[in-house]
C-alpha cells in the first residue's frame, strides 16, 4: 500500500496513519460508487475492471473530499498505476460523441496564488511531502529569493513545462475534439496535446524528456482523465519544489458549473516526493459577451529584456543592464 | 411518359440537386471559377479584401454556423505541399514571384535578391520571431487544422504558431482598437464544408526569405476546403495597395501525413533552446549569430570549438 518503503519507527507510524486514511477513503469511494453506478463495486485498486455498462462515469470517478483524494493517490506507486485503475473503473472510458460534446469553449483563468497548490497556507513552505534533498533545495531557494537572488527559465522565454503549466497565470483555452484535446495557455503559446484516440504512450525506447511530456487520456461522460509522463525536470513554480524527469501525473478534468472547471491532480515523483502530491486546480470562465477578447501570438522575444542568463550564484542577469545603480560621477 | 410527368421528374431532380447544394456538408454556395486566371480576375473585381469577403458572404447567404456534428473532419497532421518556400507554388524555380509588384516593392525585392546572392541575409525567424500571416501559409513543418463550432484553430508546429478564426458571427475589432499583429485578426463563416476567412490588422513582413515584402495594409481572403481524404486546399487572395498593383491569388495545398500507428505527435517548439537562436541583424542587413562568426578561423592550428 505504501509508495516507498521506510525502515524507521516514524515511517511505520506514518504508514499506519496513512492506511487508516486509505481505509476511510476507500469506504467513501465505494459508497460514492454505489450511489452513482449501482453494481459497480470495484475500487480503483481492484483487479477486475467492471463491465462497460457498470462503469463509473463522470465526476463520480474520484471521491469528493480532499483527504479522500490524497488517500486515493497513496494507494498507487505511480501515476501510471492510478491512471490504469481509474480507466478500469470507467470501463475503459468511452469515445466522445459529436452530438454530446462537453462545452469547454471560451477563455479561462486560473484561480489562486502563484504556487502549485492553491490550498497552501501563508507562511507554509509547501504542502508537498518532500524528500530531504528536495526540501533542502526549496528552503535554500526560498532564502535566496528573499535576498533577491532568483532565476526563472521563463525569464529567458523557456517553457514553464508540465506540471507547472497548470499553475501559471494568463488566459487559457480548452479545445475538445473527439480524438484529441488541446489545452492551451497564452503564456509562450503553450499547447498541450492530450490524445484520446486510444493510443498508448510512445515505447520506452522512443521516450525522451519533453517540456510537456506525453499525455494520453480517456473520457468517461464529460470527465477527461489524463496521464502524463516523459517530462523534463523543472520546478512546480518559482517558490515551489523542483521535480525530476521521473515525474508522472494524473489529472481528472470536470466542468463543475457554467463558470468553473476543476482539475484534480496527482503528481508522483520518486526522486523528490515521499508520497504523491495531490492538488486541486480551478479555472474560472472569463466573461467575453461582446467577443472583444481575443488571443494573439505571444512573442516572448519581443521584449529585449528577455535574454536573461543565470549567474553562477543562481541569480538573473538581464541583457544590457544590471540592477546596480550607475556610478555617480 | 407524358410531357407533364417528364417535367415533374426533372423538377424533382433539380429540387433535390438544389437541396443537396445548400445542405451542410455540401460544397457550398460560393461560386469559384475553375482556373487560376479566373481566380485572379475574381480578385480584381474587388478593390479590397473586405469587398471580396462580403461578396462571398452574400453568395453564401451569410454563411452557416456549424455544430460539432456538422463540422468537416480535418483531423490529422498535415504539411505544405510542395517543399518550395515560394508563396506561390506555381513560381517554380525562377527567382521572381508571380505577384504584380509596385515599383517600390519590386525594387526592394530585387535589392534583397542581390544581397542574398552575396550571402547578406537576415530573417526574423532566426531570432525566434513568428513568421506572421500571410507568410504563415508557406512555412514548412507540421500543421493541424482544428474546426470547432465557434472558432477554427489553424496550427503550425513552428514556434507554436496558432491562428484563430472566429466563426461565431463576431465582426473585426473596431477600427479605433486595431493595431498590427503577427497573425492579424481573422473572422470567417462556413459555406457548406468550406471555411471562408478574412484577415486584417497585420504587421508588415515578407512572404518568405527570397520573396517580396508586404506592408501593414495587407489583408487576405482565404477559402479552405478538404478536397479528398489526404489534401486540404486554401485559395488565397492577398490585397496590399502599397506593394501589389493587383490582388495576388495563390493556391496552397497541404497533404495529410500517414500515421497509421499514431506515433506522430507534435511537441512544444522551444525556439530559444537552440543557442544559435539569438541572432542580431547587422548594419548591412546580414545575420550575426551569437558567439560565432561565419569567418574562417585566423589560424588553421586554432583548436576546434574556439
Amino acid at each position: 500500500m505504501s509508495v516507498h518503503d521506510g525502515d524507521t519507527v516514524a515511517t511505520a507510524l506514518s504508514e499506519l496513519g496513512r492506511s487508516l486514511v486509505c481505509a476511510l477513503a476507500l469506504a467513501a469511494l465505494v459508497a460514492s460508487c454505489a450511489r452513482s453506478s449501482p453494481g459497480a463495486g470495484d475500487t480503483p485498486g481492484g483487479a477486475a475492471a467492471p463491465a462497460p455498462s457498470q462503469s463509473v462515469a463522470g465526476a463520480a470517478l474520484v471521491p469528493a473530499e480532499r483527504e479522500q483524494k490524497v488517500a486515493l493517490g497513496l494507494q498507487f506507486n505511480s501515476g501510471a498505476e492510478l491512471y490504469a485503475a481509474l480507466k478500469a473503473r470507467a470501463g475503459g472510458g468511452a469515445p466522445l460523441s459529436l452530438d454530446d460534446m462537453p462545452d469547454w469553449t471560451g477563455f479561462w483563468q486560473r484561480v489562486g496564488p502563484p504556487l502549485f497548490d492553491p490550498a497552501q497556507k501563508p507562511g507554509e513552505l509547501t504542502t508537498a511531502k518532500l524528500k530531504p534533498e528536495a526540501r533542502a533545495d526549496l528552503e535554500r531557494r526560498r532564502e535566496l529569493s528573499k535576498q533577491g537572488v532568483e532565476y526563472d527559465p521563463l525569464s529567458n522565454c523557456s517553457a514553464p513545462g508540465y506540471p507547472r503549466w497548470l499553475a501559471i497565470p494568463f488566459l487559457r483555452e480548452f479545445i475538445v475534439t473527439p480524438g484529441q484535446t488541446y489545452l492551451f495557455s497564452e503564456t509562450m503559446n503553450n499547447l498541450r496535446r492530450v490524445y484520446t484516440d486510444g493510443r498508448d504512450h510512445p515505447p520506452a525506447a522512443d521516450a525522451y524528456p519533453l517540456h510537456y511530456g506525453d499525455s494520453i487520456g480517456f473520457w468517461t461522460g464529460h470527465t477527461l482523465v489524463i496521464h502524463t509522463t516523459q517530462v523534463r525536470a523543472g520546478i512546480f513554480h518559482r517558490n515551489d519544489p523542483k521535480y525530476s524527469e521521473q515525474l508522472d501525473a494524473v489529472e481528472v478534468w470536470n466542468r463543475l458549473d457554467a463558470d468553473t472547471i476543476g482539475v484534480d491532480v496527482w503528481a508522483y515523483d520518486p526522486e523528490t516526493l515521499v508520497e504523491p502530491w495531490y492538488v486541486r486546480q480551478t479555472y474560472k470562465h472569463v466573461s467575453n459577451q461582446d467577443g472583444a477578447l481575443r488571443l494573439s501570438y505571444w512573442y516572448c522575444g519581443e521584449n529585449p529584456n528577455n535574454v536573461v542568463t543565470e549567474t553562477s550564484e543562481g541569480s538573473s542577469q538581464f541583457g544590457d543592464f544590471t540592477f546596480t545603480k550607475p556610478d555617480k560621477k | 411518359m407524358t410531357e407533364r410527368s417528364r417535367f415533374s421528374s426533372l423538377a424533382i431532380v433539380a429540387a433535390a440537386a438544389l437541396a443537396a447544394s445548400v445542405a451542410p456538408g455540401a460544397r457550398g454556395a460560393v461560386r469559384l471559377p475553375a482556373t487560376k486566371a479566373e481566380m485572379t480576375a475574381l480578385g480584381r473585381e474587388h478593390r479590397t479584401a473586405s469587398g471580396l469577403y462580403s461578396d462571398f458572404e452574400k453568395q453564401a447567404n451569410g454563411g452557416q454556423r456549424l455544430k460539432s456534428e456538422q463540422l468537416p473532419d480535418w483531423s490529422g497532421t498535415y504539411t505544405r505541399d510542395p517543399l518550395s518556400l515560394n508563396f506561390d507554388p506555381d513560381q517554380g524555380f525562377g527567382p521572381l514571384p508571380t505577384a504584380k509588384l509596385t515599383p517600390e516593392y519590386d525594387k526592394r525585392l530585387r535589392d534583397k535578391l542581390d544581397r542574398i546572392k552575396n550571402h547578406i541575409e537576415f530573417d526574423p525567424l532566426s531570432n525566434c520571431a513568428p513568421p506572421g500571416h500571410p507568410r504563415w501559409l508557406t512555412e514548412p513543418f507540421l500543421r493541424e487544422f482544428v474546426p470547432t463550432p465557434g472558432t477554427t484553430y489553424l496550427v503550425n508546429e513552428m514556434v507554436n504558431d496558432i491562428r484563430r478564426v472566429y466563426t461565431d458571427g463576431r465582426a473585426h475589432v473596431p477600427e479605433a482598437d486595431r493595431y498590427p499583429l503577427y497573425n492579424g485578426d481573422s473572422i470567417g463563416f462556413w459555406d457548406g464544408k468550406r471555411l471562408v476567412i478574412h484577415t486584417n490588422q497585420l504587421r508588415a513582413g515578407q512572404y518568405q526569405r527570397a520573396q517580396p515584402e508586404y506592408s501593414d495594409q495587407v489583408e487576405t481572403v482565404e477559402i479552405w476546403e478538404k478536397i479528398d481524404d489526404r489534401h486540404m486546399v486554401a485559395h488565397v487572395w492577398v490585397y496590399d495597395p502599397p506593394s501589389l498593383t493587383e490582388p495576388w491569388y495563390v493556391k496552397q495545398t497541404y497533404t495529410k501525413l500517414a500515421d497509421e500507428d499514431r506515433s506522430l505527435r507534435i511537441r512544444y517548439w522551444d525556439c530559444r533552446e537552440n543557442q544559435n537562436n539569438d541572432v542580431i541583424k547587422t548594419d548591412n542587413g546580414s545575420s550575426q549569430f551569437r558567439d560565432f562568426t561565419f569567418d574562417k578561423p585566423a589560424s588553421p592550428a586554432q583548436p576546434a570549438g574556439r
